[in-house]
């Protein structure tokens, strides 16, 4: 039998008819682009299409972003341009959280186009069928604009934006399945915010974030599930009452990739000054993975005077921030080669945290290593709330038979060699 | 080798063991070895035969220098996420099945695009297993990949390995339809594998009973043969056609061994006893789907090293498990077709030297037609795998399974259909809402998929998956696995439950967590779940009051119900019946599609003893469903078939030829008897309501099969080869061609023409 005689048959016993669905007819090659431009200063006021939520945020100007962008991951030598330091991107999909199979529905970009002012391009789906034509333009456009000097700044387009967009490009022929797309750098916003505030509030979210510390407080604004909801709405049935659905979205992606830029613009200027000792030993920690260790030292400087103090007991307010300031700088000591420094520290740990278990084996190390002297190593060694046998054993034999001094004038002696 | 270097899509069907593996094997790696790009898919029905495969071939590789690495995975259900990425990435050759390729791979194909635009090679291994209605969904997932692999624009060759089937090279082309277009298959069944000659003989068990013919039970007699051979120190694997029946036989013969080697006078108590029976237990192994893996390997491995000298298991070593090679094959009970007998009986034979195959046969009707005419099993062709992959019940969801893919432009043509039926399949989805249908700027429209559920994950291209029951012993390990739909049938409380004849009591069966606890127990009886099938039809859509009379026939939506009320317990060894015990578990149901045929007042009038309609019209019931699984290309297992009393939409106990038969429901049926083909599967497939609409076509086939067999009065092969019917009804062909001469005329009548 024919499949057009199954198919009829089919129609009389099986699933019946539901009634023709065909398409509304929306923007004709089914894809929209917007343009709108801004200043970066607030008292400029802002486009209407944005809404009033931005109004009372600052934007960076263009060589601001890339000073504040290089203080948050870490980028080519030569450093982003001036002019045109980075491109800000967040998606709009039918995906839920972190799913990589979903279709790429709104799309903005905002970027330099003058020192002080940021043009938001964005994309938006009007048919199912014409996510290849809107990737094929976003590639095309974005393709242009980054590069070795243009990096790419999302929040957590580590794990979402960046490896969906790649394979949706893949997924309609786009980019070859073996080449790497939009290569550029990438600075993903979300790494440094959790190293600077994680724990430190309800949750490490954009709009969290936004509120904490950029005072930017959303009205009417859609949350992740109800994006999906809006955007499903707007593409089953894309007409006039349902394109205020897409607008929402629309204008929720466009304060996103702006609040991008505002907030790295905060985050660094929190790294350069942090406004309690736990963001100081974090911004710092942040630093020096960064491979900045000099400025990580220096952001340290004030918990380490506190360490350094002999007066200050250990329950004193604040001292595990205190000591574990001074195990990261002992820590960037010991690798770079300053030994007395690290081995101070580490002293300087011992005499506020007796026991301390790093500290103590830290310091006897480097006493039997380094310094040479077993019989204040094996002090050190023995003191710690967690010795280790075999180290003891080993020092016991190495000091005989020169006696065992008491463990506080070691540590004394090592934490303020200048006394 | 020389057709795959040529280019060309292979099938090869030769005998087990014959080195088919290589073939696919080598041509990959030298692939690799030319383009490091180069990939290859190979398919598997199982996980298991992937990863041995995955095995096998990591050997071959091994041996390679480092610089010209060949990765080798597997990517299935039970592969971690952090492989599953290195799989994507690395893997040359990368082994899955075709469940994991369905739902895994090509809904996510973007991640896949490495592996798909580089694909050379197409893999599918067990070729004969993608049959039926599995078989069908086999092809539509094979020609979504298609579709992709020409986005990514790669055009791999097909390389197909089939056990013997007739016409392989034609079901390959019914999965892989793009292959007619490349000049088709090459098929290679020339086996020049190194086969010594084989003896198969056929053991009819003698006639105990004159009158009513009951012969010797056939397990003991299958004990009795398996036994010569385990004495003569010969590799045997005994195949059973039921689980039950492996656990059985692997206990007795496990008795018998250690009988032997304690002596005529130590009991199993003495130390000589104990000794002796463990040597039995790993000299004597049963095997069958359900036990665990671990234990499944183990007893694989224990036959490679010659540890294990006698098997016994189900069609589960069948497929190219490895075991090695055996001297014989016990068959326990013809296994229905042809073509498993050939396949099982090929698991014998090691390189030259000879070979065995029993056969041990049961009463059943088929069994002594077997017995009456051996020449049944030498003269004809073996069956044929049969496949409909154009079946709208299963086309049409892999259609939206594809637009959601990739959309579908509205002049593409889909694989391996004509632009025609292309058309008419999207557009009918389109009508229906399940796709849509977008204009385009120049008139270049699109099919797209609206919605964020995934249709893939609405398909079940094996059947409807329940969670399967565990088995648990006092101290909370798993011992073995149970399908969940033999769940009430093997572990309801009181059951005996063996693994490798070792029997254990089920204490408690948790329905809702799928555990069933149970403790050793040393018992002399097993049990017999006892179980009851009901059909009612609703719904019914009968041909229209335009076209006359109908007698009661139409199509509709089926409610299958299986009871399971109780249980016998069963003496070992003598096979008496020493009780019966209730069961209190919920029914299985089955909501599914159907067709229906009450007894024509003609046939009626002419038969009109009860016994003799009921017993006729089930005679019937088997005969339809075997043609109308061979005209609709499905396994005969993709339909059901019952015979209810009365109109079927109310309840009725059905007969159905799979279980005894039931004095109530044959009392019911011979009042007025419907005969009723429903579709196995949950949600139906078109089946039984594509065989009513053949009308007065599908009975002039069923009337020629049964009158143009050339038996004196039925046989199993034109009544059906589980028929009942012929032995417990004494019905002859007569009534059954008088009841289906009248369906015919009444189809005539009632205007279901052939469309």
């Amino acid at each position: 039998m024919s499949l057009a005689g199954r198919l009829a048959h089919r129609g009389k016993a099986g699933a019946a008819k539901t009634g023709s669905r065909r398409r509304h007819r929306g923007a004709d090659d089914g894809v929209v682009r917007e343009t709108l431009e801004l200043s970066v200063g607030r008292g400029s006021g802002r486009p209407a299409a944005l809404g009033d939520d931005l109004a009372e945020v600052d934007l960076p100007r263009a060589a601001e972003l890339a000073e504040a962008l290089h203080s948050l991951a870490v980028l080519p030598e030569a450093g982003l341009s001036p002019k045109r330091p980075a491109v800000m991107l967040d998606l709009e999909t039918t995906g839920l959280l972190g799913q990589v199979d979903a279709l790429v529905c709104v799309v903005g970009a905002t970027w330099h186009v003058a020192a002080d002012r940021m043009r938001v391009e964005q994309w938006s789906l009007h048919r199912v069928g014409s996510e290849a034509a809107l990737l094929a333009d976003v590639e095309e456009v974005l393709g242009e604009l980054v590069g070795p000097r243009t990096a790419i700044v999302t929040f957590n387009g580590a794990s979402f934006d960046l490896p969906l967009l790649r394979r949706r490009l893949v997924r309609h022929g786009i980019a070859s399945p073996t080449e790497q797309p939009l290569a550029a750098p990438h600075v993903d916003l979300l790494t440094p915010a959790r190293r600077l505030w994680r724990d430190r509030g309800p949750d490490c979210r954009l709009g969290t974030l936004e509120m904490r510390h950029l005072q930017l407080h959303r009205h009417d604004d859609v949350g992740g599930a109800e994006v999906v909801e809006l955007l499903w709405r707007w593409l089953e049935e894309p007409d006039a009452a349902t394109i205020e659905d897409l607008v929402k979205v629309q204008r929720h992606n466009r304060i996103d990739v702006l609040s991008l830029a505002a907030l790295a613009e905060t985050m660094h200027g929190r790294m350069q000054s942090p406004i309690d000792a736990i963001e100081r030993l974090r911004a710092a920690r942040h630093l020096d993975r960064l491979q900045r260790s000099a400025q990580a030292v220096a952001l340290l400087q004030p918990l380490l005077v506190s360490l350094a103090d002999p007066t200050r007991s250990g329950s004193g307010k604040g001292w595990e921030v205190a000591v574990e300031a001074g195990l990261v700088a002992a820590e960037i000591d010991r690798r770079e080669g300053r030994w007395p420094e690290a081995a101070r520290r580490w002293a300087q740990v011992c005499r506020r945290v007796p026991g301390h278990p790093v500290a103590h084996e830290s310091l006897a190390k480097h006493l039997e290593h380094r310094a040479r002297v077993p019989a204040e190593a094996l002090a050190v060694a023995a003191a710690s709330v967690t010795p280790c046998e075999r180290r003891l054993t080993r020092l016991r034999r190495k000091a005989e038979p020169t006696p065992i001094p008491p463990v506080e004038e070691v540590v004394a002696t090592w934490a303020d060699p200048l006394v | 080798m020389e057709a795959i270097a040529e280019g060309r899509d292979v099938v090869l069907a030769t005998s087990t063991a014959s080195g088919k593996s290589l073939c696919f094997q080598v041509p990959i790696i030298e692939a690799v070895l030319r383009d490091p790009d180069a990939r290859a898919l190979m398919l598997f029905p199982t996980k298991a035969l992937g990863r041995d495969q995955v095995e096998s071939m990591r050997q071959l590789t091994g041996s390679l220098p480092r610089d010209a690495a060949v990765g080798v995975a597997t990517y299935d259900g039970d592969t971690p996420p952090s492989q599953r990425r290195a799989a994507r990435a690395r893997a040359h050759a990368i082994a899955t099945n075709p469940d994991m390729l369905h739902r895994g791979v090509l809904p996510h194909h973007d991640a896949w695009g490495r592996v798909l635009a580089g694909l050379r090679y197409l893999v599918l291994d067990e070729l004969h297993t993608y049959r039926g209605l599995f078989g069908s969904h086999v092809g539509n997932v094979l020609r979504r990949l298609w579709r992709l692999c020409r986005h990514y624009g790669a055009r791999p060759q097909v390389i197909a390995c089939s056990a013997t089937i007739a016409e392989p090279g034609a079901l390959a082309e019914s999965l892989c339809p793009w292959i007619s277009e490349r000049g088709g298959v090459t098929l290679v069944d020339e086996d020049t594998s190194p086969c010594g000659p084989r003896k198969v003989m056929v053991v009819n068990p003698a006639v105990v009973d004159e009158i009513t013919g009951v012969r010797r039970d056939y397990i003991k007699i299958t004990r009795g043969v398996t036994s010569v051979l385990r004495r003569s120190g010969v590799a045997t694997l005994a195949f059973c056609r039921t689980r039950r029946a492996v656990e059985l036989l692997t206990r007795y013969l496990r008795d018998d061994e250690a009988a032997e080697h304690s002596g005529p006078r130590g009991g199993a108590r003495s130390g000589d006893g104990l000794q002796a029976q463990q040597q039995a237990n790993s000299a004597i192994r049963g095997y069958r789907g359900g036990y665990l893996p671990d234990r499944r390997r183990e007893i694989e491995r224990a036959l490679r090293d010659g540890e294990a000298r006698v098997v016994a298991s189900t069609n589960a070593l069948e497929l190219g498990v490895d075991i090695g090679g055996m001297d014989a094959v016990v068959l326990a009970g013809y296994p229905g077709t042809r073509a498993a007998t050939w396949q099982r009986a090929g698991r014998a034979g090691r390189r030259g030297k000879p070979s065995l195959a029993v056969m041990v046969l049961s009463s059943s009707p088929l069994d002594q037609f077997v017995g009456a005419e051996p020449s049944f099993l030498f003269d004809r062709a073996v069956e044929q795998a049969r496949v409909d992959p154009l079946n709208p019940e299963v086309l049409l969801p892999h259609i939206r399974c594809a637009a959601q893919e990739l959309p579908i432009s509205q002049h593409e043509v889909l694989p391996g259909l004509s632009a025609q039926d292309t058309t008419l399949a999207l557009e009918y989805l389109a009508d229906r809402g399940a796709l849509f249908h977008e204009p385009g700027p120049d008139g270049e429209g699109c099919y797209v998929v609206v919605g964020g559920e995934s249709p893939a994950e609405a398909i079940a291209i094996r059947g409807a998956i329940e969670e399967n029951f565990s088995v648990l012993d006092p101290a909370g390990e798993v011992l073995a696995q149970v399908d969940y739909e033999d769940g009430p049938l093997y572990l309801h409380p009181g059951a005996i439950y063996p693994i490798e004849g070792r029997p254990y009591e089920v204490r408690e069966l948790d329905w809702e967590g799928r555990k069933a606890s149970v403790r050793p127990v040393s018992a002399n009886y097993y049990t017999v779940a006892v179980s009851k099938l009901r059909v009612r039809v609703v719904d019914e859509v009968e041909p229209g009051p335009e076209s006359g009379p109908t007698h009661g026939m139409g199509t509709g939506y089926a409610h299958v119900v299986r009871t399971v009320p109780g249980f016998k317990k069963i003496r070992l060894s003598t096979h008496e019946n020493i009780g019966f015990g209730p069961i209190t578990l919920p029914d299985l149901e089955l909501h599914t599609t159907a067709a229906y045929w009450g007894l024509p007042p003609k046939a009626m009038a002419e038969l009109h003893e009860p016994a003799e309609r009921a017993g006729a019209a089930l005679a019937a019931a088997h005969a339809m469903r075997f043609v109308a699984a061979m005209l609709l290309m499905c396994d005969t297992g993709d339909l059901g078939h019952a015979v209810t009393g009365g109109h079927p939409s109310a309840w009725g106990i059905a007969l159905s030829g799979t279980q005894a038969p039931d004095a109530l429901a044959t009392i019911e049926a011979g009042g007025y008897p419907h005969i009723v083909l429903f579709d196995r599967n949950p949600g139906g497939a078109g089946l039984a309501v594509h065989a009513f609409a053949m009308g007065p076509t599908l009975f002039d086939r069923v009337i020629a099969t049964v009158t143009g067999c050339g038996c004196n009065e039925g046989c199993p092969t034109c009544m059906g080869p589980s028929t009942e019917a012929a032995e417990q009804y004494g019905v002859g062909r007569d009534a059954m061609v008088v009841v289906l001469r009248a369906l015919r005329e009444a189809a005539v009548v009632g205007g279901a023409s052939p469309a």
